[in-house]
């Protein structure tokens, strides 16, 4: 290994990340070369420099003011979730009440209310006219129930 | 039924905002400590460590418990730097010949007891330091710092800045480099009596 491979390696030789081979080669070459001893004392200072450099102290009311970020964010999230809650609800309704206007339009609402679902497409069209009479080939064998011979279950 | 269902939720979430402001009150401390050395001043550093927190909370439900909550915390920390820096578009390039000297440039360096000469000339590197971290791309700031103030291993600081070891390594030498280059340059007297103290 020569020194500039070796210097290039020595922040990680010095902060023990390097095993094997390569500790060993580091080592070996910083016992025979100067140079390479003089970078490694210099980076070691710097190292222990960088170290032993004093945290700061925040200001007293950190602590307070970070907690009460908390309790804010702590009962507003809730209120923000209950704010999407309220839309989807308004929205889940409003579909359904355009969905009972559509259906009630739809003259299927006047077949059920004779009596009768709909099940085919003749049925359909009967109770979209309102008058059996009209569609051609009605078929006789189901009369339909009309609000006079209707009996309530 | 659903109700009870609902309570018990209520009641997990309470618990684990209980554990989240427990986490807080214990790493706020070295969280600012990280974010002075990040930002320089002790203004952007209160800004830094609540708009920290804030992100943690509301990415709580991500945090694994099994792992240190300050190795996730200073991830967030980390970013939310990065990010800031982004935006505003600038890195912190005071010029290192001219602040301090002419009175328009402030430093806030934290006191410390104590008086014995390598403490002494420790404080009167701290400013050269500060001076030469904020000089530095935030990605080689953040990686010295986190290695050489906060002690992690090569591997912490990779997870934490979601990098390759390798990228960490070369970061952290050149960042030293760049360090030792400015304080022979800036403080050399101080900076060979603290060497040679060792």
């Amino acid at each position: 290994m020569n020194c500039k491979s070796v210097q290039n390696r020595l922040s990680a030789y010095l902060d023990r990340e390097l095993g094997g081979d390569e500790l060993l080669q580091i080592r070996a070459h910083l016992s025979t070369c100067k140079e390479c001893r003089a970078e490694s004392d210099g980076l070691r200072a710097l190292k222990s420099l960088l170290g032993g450099v004093p945290c700061p102290e925040p200001s007293e009311d950190l602590c307070e003011r970070l907690t009460a970020n908390m309790m804010r964010l702590r009962y507003e999230e809730p209120k923000r979730t209950l704010k999407v809650s309220a839309v989807m609800f308004a929205s889940v309704a409003a579909c359904s009440m355009l969905g009972t206007l559509f259906f009630m339009n739809s003259g299927l609402a006047k077949s059920i209310w004779h009596g009768r679902t709909p099940s085919s497409g003749k049925d359909l069209a009967i109770a979209q006219n309102g008058n059996p009479e009209a569609i051609t080939g009605s078929d006789p064998a189901g009369p339909i129930i009309s609000a006079a011979n209707f009996v309530p279950r | 039924m659903l109700f009870v269902g609902v309570k018990n939720k209520t009641a997990a979430v309470d618990d684990r905002l209980d554990l989240f402001e427990s986490l807080m009150k214990d790493s706020y401390k070295p969280a600012y400590g990280l974010a002075y050395r990040l930002t320089g001043n002790a203004a952007e550093a209160e800004d830094l460590v609540q708009e920290t927190y804030v992100r943690a909370y509301r990415f709580f439900h991500r945090f694994d418990e099994s792992l240190p909550f300050t190795s996730w915390l200073y991830r967030i920390m980390t970013n939310a730097h990065i990010d800031s820096v982004r935006r505003r578009g600038r890195l912190r390039t005071t010029s290192l010949d001219t602040s301090g000297n002419d009175g328009a440039t402030t430093w806030d360096i934290a006191d410390q007891d104590g008086s014995p000469d390598r403490l002494m000339l420790q404080n009167s590197l701290d400013e050269p330091v500060q001076k030469a971290l904020l000089s530095m791309t935030p990605e080689f700031r953040t990686a010295v710092l986190l290695a050489d103030i906060e002690g992690l291993a090569y591997e912490e600081v990779a997870e934490i800045m979601k990098t390759s070891v390798g990228t960490v390594r070369s970061r952290i030498h050149r960042g030293r480099k760049q360090i030792r280059t400015h304080l022979l340059k800036h403080a050399p007297q101080t900076y060979r009596s603290f060497c040679d103290e060792l």
